[in-house]
């Protein structure tokens, strides 16, 4: 790849060529079909350069969220702090002479309430099914339909998972025949029926067959949607943590840095303590 | 503290020029509780519920970035209306593929031009993952050279952000990164086919 069509082809797709280059270019490409190619592999370059950044933006909306659930929660055990006060000065009204021994007791009490209220959010924000709804975005485990004009092999399981009709999804993916060209796209659909039908331990064992092909399309996937099967069926064992640090100990996974963060949770001090 | 606020005018130059201003619109876009409110409203009458006018309001938002950064938006119609009517499209197109074809509008005032079709690109599941399979391939500092160099990072930043000596050593890197990339895309003719007949 010369360096020269380098440079033109991202002036020419990002617009910055004058309308007359640009006329002479489209006509340049029209006629040589390697420079066809490689504005094709540029373009394809750029789209995946996009989803990138749209996962990643996916999290921070997604870490948005939490803080908002995160100060909601916050908020409502600061009700259960001013409140004691309150009850303190009514009975302290009525009550002079026990004003010095009944506010130590009431701060104590208030004291533990926000303890229990904190260590409750804790408790709450490191379970399995908290830290899997951190976790598992609303794209996950979705099915598509390949070429959305015509008539396809696994549209009718893409139809009933749609309908969220899993069971019948699930039945569907699993009789394409293994000599088919998309089995390994059926198999992986399978896992995303089986996961959402809440056969968690199925869904694991299927994504693990996926991964095993070795197929770049949906290894990554395969591997970290395994993971989360394993966490949803609250089955921490070594196969769960032997896949995990094998993904986040790779930085070249597509889900490394979610498997960190995982990790780090699941190792956090504060959960260690609560579960 | 009173949150800042931003005009559209605002929200674009900042959308366009990356990095923390980036950062802060889009929070500042999130926590527009009216606008939210709206599109989950929409949702939830239109067979979804809370959680899917969420979800909606979050793709909207990724929209509305990227369609910005493209210079889509053309700022015919306000950035509220605009990123209502993506929101709109999205949901609209998730509920045909399910097959209900209900529509209850209810936002009266969001006016005609704002509930127009936006022009919105979306990559399918498997689009996406053979996306990002392909770029997996490359190492994460590349990955994250070629993010911040297409969300109009200068040099000069990227080689600050990730430690590079000079600007021109970014740019260097950038290079290489993207060179690589595209040698990593032309080895899976296959995939490169799957994705030209989407």
């Amino acid at each position: 790849m010369e360096a020269k069509n380098f440079d033109k082809i991202e002036a020419y797709l990002a617009g910055e060529l004058s309308a007359a280059d640009a006329k002479a270019f489209d006509a340049q490409v029209a006629a040589d079909e390697a420079l066809s190619l490689e504005i094709d592999l540029h373009t394809i370059a750029h789209d995946a350069i996009e989803v990138l950044i749209e996962e990643d933006l996916r999290s921070q909306l997604l870490a948005l969220k939490a803080e908002e659930t995160t100060t909601s929660s916050t908020t409502t055990e600061t009700k259960v702090v001013t409140l004691a006060p309150k009850s303190t000065e009514k009975v302290v009204t009525m009550q002079p002479r026990k004003r010095r021994s009944l506010f130590p007791r009431l701060a104590a009490a208030a004291s533990v309430a926000i303890l229990l209220g904190f260590f409750g959010l804790q408790y709450n924000t490191t379970s399995n099914s908290s830290l899997l709804a951190t976790y598992q975005t609303n794209e996950d485990m979705g099915v598509s339909i390949r070429g959305a004009k015509i008539a396809t092999p696994l549209a009718e399981g893409a139809t009933a998972f749609n309908a969220k009709d899993y069971t019948k999804a699930i039945a569907f993916y699993q009789a394409i025949p293994s000599n088919s060209e998309r089995y390994n796209e059926a198999q992986f659909y399978a896992g995303n029926s089986l996961y959402k039908n809440a056969q968690y331990a199925e869904a694991a064992a299927q994504y693990g067959k996926v991964a095993a092909t070795g197929d770049i399309r949906y290894k990554d996937q395969a591997e970290w949607y395994q993971v989360l099967s394993l966490l949803a069926n609250d089955q921490l064992d070594t196969t769960f943590t032997t896949l995990l640090d094998k993904i986040a100990t790779d930085t070249n996974h597509s889900y490394s840095q979610k498997a960190q963060k995982l990790n780090s949770s699941l190792n956090s001090t504060m959960r260690q303590l609560l579960h | 503290m009173k949150a800042q606020t931003y005009t559209d005018k605002e929200v674009i130059a900042a959308i366009k020029s990356g990095g923390p201003k980036r950062q802060a619109v889009i929070r500042f876009l999130y926590k527009d509780a009216s606008l939210k409110g709206k599109i989950i409203q929409f949702v939830s009458r239109n067979s979804g519920n809370y959680q899917d006018g969420e979800d909606m309001f979050h793709e909207g938002i990724i929209v509305l970035d990227r369609n910005i950064r493209q210079n889509k938006f053309k700022e015919e119609t306000s950035l509220q209306g605009y990123l209502y009517s993506i929101c709109r499209f999205l949901w609209m197109n998730q509920i045909r593929k399910q097959g209900k074809i209900t529509l209850v509008e209810d936002n009266k005032d969001m006016d005609s031009t704002e509930t127009n079709t936006p022009e919105v690109v979306l990559f399918d599941n498997e689009q996406k993952e053979i996306l990002n399979s392909l770029m997996n391939k490359l190492g994460e500092r590349c990955r994250k050279i070629l993010e911040l160099w297409k969300l109009s990072y200068s040099m000069e930043e990227i080689a600050q952000e990730l430690g590079f000596s000079s600007a021109a050593m970014a740019r260097k890197n950038k290079y290489r990164c993207h060179k690589s990339l595209l040698e990593i895309i032309e080895k899976h003719p296959k995939l490169v086919k799957t994705l030209k007949e989407h």
